[in-house]
């Protein structure tokens, strides 16, 4: 009986070094094939990992490589599979929101990520595609509060500021969109749409 | 022991994830109110004098995924001192389906008019059209087609089908839509089986303005060809009179502020008495005023 049990546990044991090994390849086949732009291939070998008990992962991974591909439908799908494995993950909520921007769906992404906003006040990422979607639905007075808030937190990031001043812009607010943009060259001197906007200012 | 620290460890789990899912889900809503009225006068008729209109309509949308549109409106045509009416109600609910293979957005859409008509003295007419509509407008905003019918019954013995294939392009960076609409309306007399058949083209040219513009939108609309009895969904409206139009334009701007949106419109546009023969010209003066949220 003793032999018996520690035979089983020998070869479950191999079993689970083939299995990991497996796996491993599977990884770097996975990532040479995105590092090559065959972002098809690169998902469709993930394939036999998505069912698996620990696949919350390849769930992720399949999510983006599909969002790269163009196929934001199965993007969202394998992102809402990963959030329903883990529905703390703020990379489910964050990886979901690009195909659903994508697609234009403003309303769905902000969703997600005023989720995690919610869980994580300041959260970078979170922040400026929230920005972004904004912009998509032309909420100016919202883009304004919103970005000029986040400028205080981060002075020196110039995204932040872009948004800031598009924001201005829209609102006819013509000194505040030139100031702002001045501050972005400041970041970003040969920042195309900063100098654009304040060479037609002065005009 | 182990039952007790697993049910502490879903319940955190539930205490952290729940807000998540259940944040924000306050603006998964959105949509907007708007109230309209139209004035306007005849020319070229000795019998009609003016004609107004007021309406409002309410729109919801869920995320993206769909909404529905309601509205309710009454219009009275001056004729010989008379007044002929016709208050309507249009109800609409879409669909959306995003498509990845075709870069785009499917919307399946549906539109019910009901307006009642009546004069001063015995007339009265109802009818009621249904108008399913499959449209597409890619992920870039830069192509638009689709499909609609409408069929109308009127209690006075008429069956109008309509059929109004579109096109649309967006170029110049997003800032100008072109729109074609073709217009074929079949109106069958049920009592004497007479068949008349119209068909009219209708383009549609927008200009959306760069920042520090007066005004969001400039429009311009012109028909060619006739129409009859035609329903038309981007304006919720159902042409219930039996007077053919023979053309028209239109043109417009709109505006959006802090508190309300805005859009005025003029419109110019010829119909043919059918009774004496006799072409008259109708112009209007729109104006509506929308909040959204």
């Amino acid at each position: 009986m003793k032999t018996f049990i520690m035979a089983s546990l020998l070869s479950l044991g191999l079993a689970n070094t083939a299995l990991a090994s497996e796996s491993q390849e599977v990884w770097q086949q996975s990532h040479v094939l995105e590092s090559k732009g065959e972002y098809e291939k690169a998902a469709a070998v993930l394939t036999p990992l998505l069912n698996h008990k620990a696949s919350e992962y390849a769930l992720l991974r399949y999510g983006w490589l599909n969002y790269l591909q163009g196929n934001y439908s199965d993007a969202i799908d394998s992102y809402k599979r990963a959030l329903n494995f883990n529905p703390r993950s703020f990379d489910a909520r964050l990886g979901m929101s690009l195909p659903l921007m994508a697609q234009g769906r403003w309303k769905e992404a902000s969703r997600y990520l005023k989720q995690v906003i919610g869980q994580s006040p300041y959260q970078y990422t979170a922040h400026v595609r929230l920005m972004a979607c904004e912009e998509g639905l032309r909420k100016w007075e919202t883009l304004e509060q919103h970005s000029q808030s986040m400028a205080a937190y981060y002075p020196s990031d110039a995204t932040i500021l872009v948004y800031l001043a598009r924001a201005y812009a829209w609102q006819d607010k013509e000194e505040q969109a030139k100031a702002t943009y001045q501050r972005v060259l400041k970041r970003f001197p040969n920042h195309i749409e900063a100098n654009h906007y304040i060479k037609g200012q002065s005009e | 022991m182990k039952k007790k620290l697993w049910l502490y460890g879903y319940g955190l789990a539930a205490c952290i994830s729940l807000p998540l899912s259940q944040q924000a889900y306050a603006d998964d809503w959105s949509g907007y109110a708007d109230v309209s009225v139209i004035a306007g006068g005849y020319s070229g008729t000795t019998t009609r004098t003016a004609i107004n209109a007021y309406g409002a309509s309410l729109n919801l949308n869920y995320l993206e995924w769909g909404g529905m549109k309601v509205a309710g409106s009454q219009l009275t045509i001056t004729d010989r001192g008379n007044a002929i009416k016709q208050e309507a109600v249009f109800a609409s609910i879409y669909a959306n389906h995003f498509c990845d293979t075709l870069s785009g957005v499917f919307k399946f859409r549906l539109d019910v008019h009901q307006a009642s008509l009546s004069d001063d003295f015995t007339y009265q007419d109802k009818v009621v059209a249904y108008a399913p509509q499959i449209s597409f407008l890619n992920y870039q905003k830069s192509f638009y087609a689709d499909l609609g019918y409408a069929v109308s019954t009127y209690d006075l013995g008429f069956e109008v089908k309509q059929y109004t294939p579109t096109l649309g392009f967006g170029f110049n960076q997003g800032a100008d839509w072109m729109q074609v609409r073709g217009y074929w309306v079949d109106a069958t007399h049920q009592r004497t089986t007479n068949v008349q058949s119209t068909q009219a083209v209708e383009l549609k040219l927008t200009h959306w303005t760069e920042p520090g513009s007066m005004f969001s939108q400039y429009f311009v609309n012109a028909l060619a060809g006739e129409r009859i009895f035609a329903v038309d969904g981007d304006a919720a409206a159902i042409y219930s009179l039996v007077d053919k139009q023979q053309g028209g334009g239109a043109i417009g701007v709109a505006w959006q502020s802090q508190y309300v949106d805005g859009m005025v419109m003029l419109s110019v546009d010829q119909y043919l008495n059918q009774a004496t023969n006799a072409t008259y010209i109708n112009s209007l003066v729109y104006i509506s005023m929308s909040k959204s949220w």
